[in-house]
């Protein structure tokens, strides 16, 4: 008696018709039998697959989450610029544990609260931000004086989850120059002081761009939202 | 004639042989995991956040609480990465059962809260909520990751076996389909469904 040929049990196990010696031979041999069962079992779930079983990646930015989660280190991390901080903020918490340690190395703009932005602040400039991308919802900003500073306020709420983060920017009026003014919190939003003495009308257009942790600091050329300050 | 009793074992021995050179970068991900570097996780989540999330939302049925589920996963699996015994299983392994007891604590925080109004409960409250479900989560885990293991047989191997297991067609009607030769469709069918029979193995867990 010889065992079957292991590429005839994977056709019986798939179904295909067997001759009967084989039939016989398998009745008989327990080798021969588990190896059926358990290729017929594989193929019965294999049939039973639907699209739904089909492996999907989670949202993106879940694994944001598990890294800030576990305070691990971003990978790239720009060299580091002292920070001009000028008050802890609940919104730089916000922020900070958003994106992992990263504020640290980026931080080269000030952050402050949303509760300094009270009286005594001027509206200077706004501006509604266009969806440029995949991005469902317009987004807004405004530029107010608080304090003798400029600040840029930035509304942007539907912006979609990412690996990376989203960068505002000041740009020329053809996009020739432009200025990194902070890291938008997606779900946030944000407030960003403005670089002292800088002219809105050389820089009237804010630019939401989405960059990715890949040390590159200049612009990603990926803008997903954009508009041009009426000043 | 016994000599055909040296062609099952040389079938074997040959899965094993394809086996070992993914059990070698496993092995290598796995001493890295064991002993603590953290960006290990990060190739654990390439590698695997597909299964633990798809394998979430077919038994949550919500994207929301999947994605939560898989976040806390690869939390629990880090933060638990002592209680990880190499020699007792397979890391994946090892992270599916985490993502099984992940879902199981969901549904059981779910009953807590709908166990008033939930008819599925017998009334001694034993009956998990989750097997109202008409698949069990052993069912489910086996599908999703028979499903990922086909997108990795590659063509034509992953061809071939849609053609058999989803079409039905006979290996001859495969072979005149692709025009391959039959010797060539029959040893990928009995190649490939060692393949998926290994990765199930691998994959399943004794709780
Ligand atoms: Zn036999």
């Amino acid at each position: 008696m010889s065992h079957l040929d292991p590429d005839t049990i994977a056709l019986i196990a798939l179904g295909e018709s067997a001759l009967p010696d084989d039939i016989e031979h398998v009745r008989g041999c327990l080798l021969c039998q588990g190896e059926l069962d358990e290729l017929t079992a594989v193929a019965a779930s294999a049939r039973a697959i639907s699209p739904q079983d089909r492996p999907v990646a989670p949202p993106a930015q879940i694994w944001d989450r598990i890294e800030a989660e576990m305070g691990t280190t971003p990978r790239a991390i720009p060299a580091p610029v002292q920070p001009r901080v000028r008050r802890k903020s609940r919104a730089m918490f916000a922020l900070a544990a958003s994106v992992g340690v990263l504020i640290g190395g980026l931080g080269t703009y000030t952050m402050i609260s949303a509760d300094s932005v009270d009286s005594g602040s001027t509206l200077v400039a706004q501006a509604a931000l266009e969806p440029l991308r995949d991005v469902k919802e317009p987004g807004a900003a405004s530029v107010q004086q608080i304090d003798g500073r400029e600040v840029l306020n930035v509304q942007a709420s539907g912006l979609p989850a990412t690996n990376g983060f989203y960068e505002v920017w000041l740009l020329a009026p053809d996009s020739s120059n432009m200025i990194s003014v902070g890291m938008l919190d997606a779900t946030q939003g944000g407030q960003f002081p403005l670089p002292a003495g800088i002219d809105l009308t050389a820089f009237p257009i804010v630019d939401i761009s989405l960059e990715q942790f890949d040390g590159d600091v200049t612009h990603s050329a990926d803008s997903i939202l954009r508009g041009t300050l009426a000043i | 004639m016994h000599t055909s009793a040296n062609d099952v074992s040389t079938g074997r021995a040959r899965a094993t042989q394809v086996l070992s050179v993914k059990e070698t970068a496993d092995l290598e991900l796995t001493e890295r995991f064991a002993g603590g570097d953290e960006s290990a996780v990060r190739d654990m989540y390439e590698r695997w956040s597909s299964l633990v999330y798809t394998i979430a939302l077919r038994s949550i049925r919500n994207p929301d609480d999947a994605a939560d589920v898989t976040q806390s996963v690869f939390i629990s699996a880090w933060k638990g990465r002592a209680g990880f015994d190499p020699n007792a299983g397979a890391l994946p392994a090892w992270l599916l059962g985490i993502c099984r007891r992940k879902i199981a604590d969901f549904y059981s925080a779910k009953a807590r809260v709908e166990i008033a109004s939930t008819q599925a409960i017998e009334s001694d409250g034993s009956e998990p909520i989750h097997q109202v479900d008409t698949l069990s989560i052993d069912t489910i885990v086996d599908r999703v990751v028979l499903a990922d293991e086909l997108g990795r047989l590659g063509d034509p191997q992953q061809k071939i076996m849609e053609l058999a297991f989803f079409n039905d067609l006979t290996h001859i009607q495969i072979a005149s389909v692709l025009d391959l030769p039959l010797g060539t469709v029959k040893s990928h069918i009995r190649r490939s469904l060692d393949r998926l029979k290994t990765r199930l193995e691998a994959t399943s867990v004794t709780p």
